[in-house]
């Protein structure tokens, strides 16, 4: 019975989003033919996976209160870093993995120093990470002489691009991303500190636990998974290109807020930023099976986001 | 330093081993001009272009300065740290205008940003040159005082069009259905570009247009995009990108889906991967529009301007472009190797 119960208020969070998508669903098996149909379901998640990757890191850091403007800036140099390290390598295994590694210690460097701008010269996370992004990217574009890395060897495409039976590896690797957030953010101490300190900060300093080494954390887990999709995105297109990622910051923002994690902190679902990816993936797979004209993707897409943020404040709201 | 020293170097080997092909080469767009001039002095050229990070406008660089070291001039190239830095391109024309060159080259990175400068320089009796991008259009020369004396460029509208040719060509009678993936939506090449798409399919009543999709110049997005129109239209034949980007992520949908044999992609460019694309078999043709002799022409309309030769009717430019596919692609590399900062690795 409790379990019940726990399960019922569970869905009822996420009523608004599940609505829209069962609704935008309905819309489009009526008016688009294609619709409803494997293989687009498998494009679907082909095309959120690298979105949804930065946005369970997204969510844990705007959990904390806190933003993480970087992500975008940092999936272009890693992708950058890993391709070119490869490509000096001998063909194999062995450098593949070398790739991954360099690509994901970069990723989680920049989240380090993001948190330490953050924890240790106080400085905004908005601002902190803004500096970032924008430095983030002109290191990128100078490594690269801002050309394009392409032609990856075989052992690195195939660890994250291809199928895996009927699934493809970039939807894997964002369900495995997914279940280690909901894992992070509900059964580790991270995940509950996070949420302590986005609901109030002081309250948890004066507690006695070190704010700051929580933040760094978060942060550091938030630059490893840009890293990951850096990775993921790289071996889907055979090329890394320094001016990759680029506004990916704000799809991620825009996904963990219509799935309900608050801005101000305090509050954050994986499950619900999942949702959130999906709505959006929908809607833009939408646009294009529609036909719809190029200049009105951008206004339905605006539309649809501030929506559901509407729904979810409401919810909110009501149930408060 | 670092960076100057590999310019040096880039410049020294292009100039070994270009003005031969230049000269070579140079009948192809000389016709519109007429003569050179010998210049009767040494003159001095100021050049801005946008940013010197890329291929690009590097290749430009290049060719004015070796137009200028085949003429006998001296040329100055400036450029702004990137393509965002609007108001630091406007300040270094600022100061180019009190440098007092004998003509201007620019290339403004907005319509907009150097209006003021430009001004000042029409003022002083400098003549300026627009080359490529962004255009000064009459009007706004007009309502702000400037007086551009021609503007060199590549025609957007063609080379889409080149490029629609070349699938119809490919495709044959039988034809089918055919797409384009379009820049960022009200960019102005992206517009010009699906201009010139529309216009050329409709040319081929084979061909059957199902409509244009915004890429944003974005690979993985033009990814998606692809996909989920393979997905609407499984008879798609051809998808025409609005540059290489747009097409190599097209290219890479088509062959997530298993499409190869079906679905012909083409581009616009001539980057270096579109190019290694080509050459292995994937994508079916790119255009290249020889950024590198829209310098060397820009000189060279320089010294006519100097030297009173220059036809002052010609308000506009514009120079010649090529489909390079996997019939001419070795032999396009091999000629224009020394000219082109991305080919010199093929």
């Amino acid at each position: 019975m409790m379990k019940f119960i726990k399960h019922s208020t569970f869905w009822k969070n996420y009523i608004g989003l599940l609505f829209a998508i069962i609704l935008l669903s309905t819309l489009l098996t009526l008016t688009a033919s294609n619709f409803l149909d494997t293989a687009n379901f498998v494009n679907i998640g082909n095309q959120i996976a690298i979105n949804l990757i930065i946005a369970v890191g997204m969510t844990i850091v705007i959990t904390t209160g806190g933003i993480d403007l970087s992500v975008g800036a940092n999936v272009a140099l890693t992708g950058i870093i890993a391709a070119s390290v490869l490509k000096k390598l001998e063909p194999g295994l062995e450098s593949a993995m070398v790739s991954i590694f360099v690509g994901i210690a970069i990723g989680m460097l920049i989240g380090i120093i993001n948190g330490t701008l953050i924890t240790r010269l106080s400085l905004p996370p908005f601002i902190a990470t803004l500096g970032m992004m924008i430095t983030v990217r002109g290191v990128a574009l100078i490594y690269s002489n801002g050309r394009v890395v392409y032609g990856l060897h075989e052992n690195f495409l195939n660890l994250f691009s291809g199928f895996y039976g009927p699934i493809p590896k970039p939807i894997v690797v964002a369900a495995v991303v997914c279940i280690l957030g909901i894992f992070i953010l509900n059964k580790t101490i991270v995940g509950r500190y996070a949420i302590a300190i986005g609901g109030n900060e002081r309250c948890v300093e004066v507690c006695g636990i070190n704010v700051n080494k929580y933040k760094m954390i978060v942060y550091a887990i938030s630059g490893s998974l840009a890293a990951i999709s850096g990775l993921t995105l790289t071996s889907m297109m055979n090329a890394a290109e320094p001016i990759a990622g680029n506004l990916y910051e704000l799809d991620a923002i825009a996904v963990v807020v219509m799935g309900g994690t608050s801005l101000t902190g305090g509050k954050g679902s994986v499950i619900g930023t999942l949702l959130g990816a999906l709505l959006l993936g929908i809607v833009r797979n939408g646009l294009n099976l529609m036909q719809v004209q190029p200049y009105y993707h951008q206004l339905v897409t605006g539309i649809i986001i501030l929506f559901s943020v509407v729904i979810n404040s409401i919810q909110s709201k009501s149930s408060s | 330093m670092k960076k100057h020293v590999s310019l040096i170097c880039i410049i020294l080997i292009a100039l070994m081993g270009v003005v031969a092909i230049a000269q070579a080469e140079q009948s192809k767009y000389s016709p519109v001009l007429g003569e050179i001039p010998t210049p009767s002095k040494e003159y001095r050229i100021g050049v801005l272009v946008k940013t010197l990070i890329n291929d690009f406008w590097l290749d430009l660089a290049n060719g004015y300065k070796d137009a200028a070291a085949e003429y006998g001039v001296k040329v100055d190239v400036y450029a702004a740290p990137s393509e965002g830095d609007i108001l630091v391109q406007k300040q270094i024309l600022d100061d180019m205008i009190a440098k007092q060159y004998d003509v201007l080259c620019v290339s403004p990175i907005t319509d907009t940003n150097l209006l003021s400068p430009l001004k000042k320089a029409t003022q002083q009796g400098i003549p300026i040159i627009n080359v490529i991008d962004s255009y000064i259009s009459p009007e706004a020369q007009e309502k702000h005082g400037i007086e551009i004396a021609t503007f060199i460029t590549t025609d957007f509208v063609e080379h889409t069009k080149s490029a629609v040719e070349f699938v119809a060509e490919t495709l044959g009678e039988e034809g089918g259905e055919i797409m384009h993936i379009m820049g960022l939506p009200g960019n102005p090449s992206a517009e010009e570009r699906k201009q010139g798409y529309l216009e050329a399919v409709a040319e081929y009543p084979q061909l059957e247009n199902i409509g244009v999709w915004p890429g944003d110049w974005d690979r993985k997005k033009s990814m998606d995009v692809a996909a989920d129109v393979l997905q609407s239209h499984p008879n798609l034949r051809a998808i025409i990108g609005a540059n290489d980007t747009i097409a190599l992520g097209a290219l890479q949908a088509v062959k997530n889906a298993g499409k190869e044999d079906q679905v012909v992609v083409a581009g616009v460019d001539a980057i270096p991967d579109a190019i290694r694309s080509i050459m292995d078999g994937e994508l079916l043709c790119t255009v290249a529009f020889f950024q590198y002799q829209t310098a060397y022409t820009a000189i060279e309309v320089a010294l006519q301007i100097l030297e009173g030769t220059f036809d002052e009717s010609n308000k506009q430019l514009k120079l010649s472009q090529e489909v390079w596919h996997a019939g001419n692609i070795e032999e396009k590399v091999e000629t224009y190797r020394s000219q082109y900062t991305g080919l010199k690795d093929f």
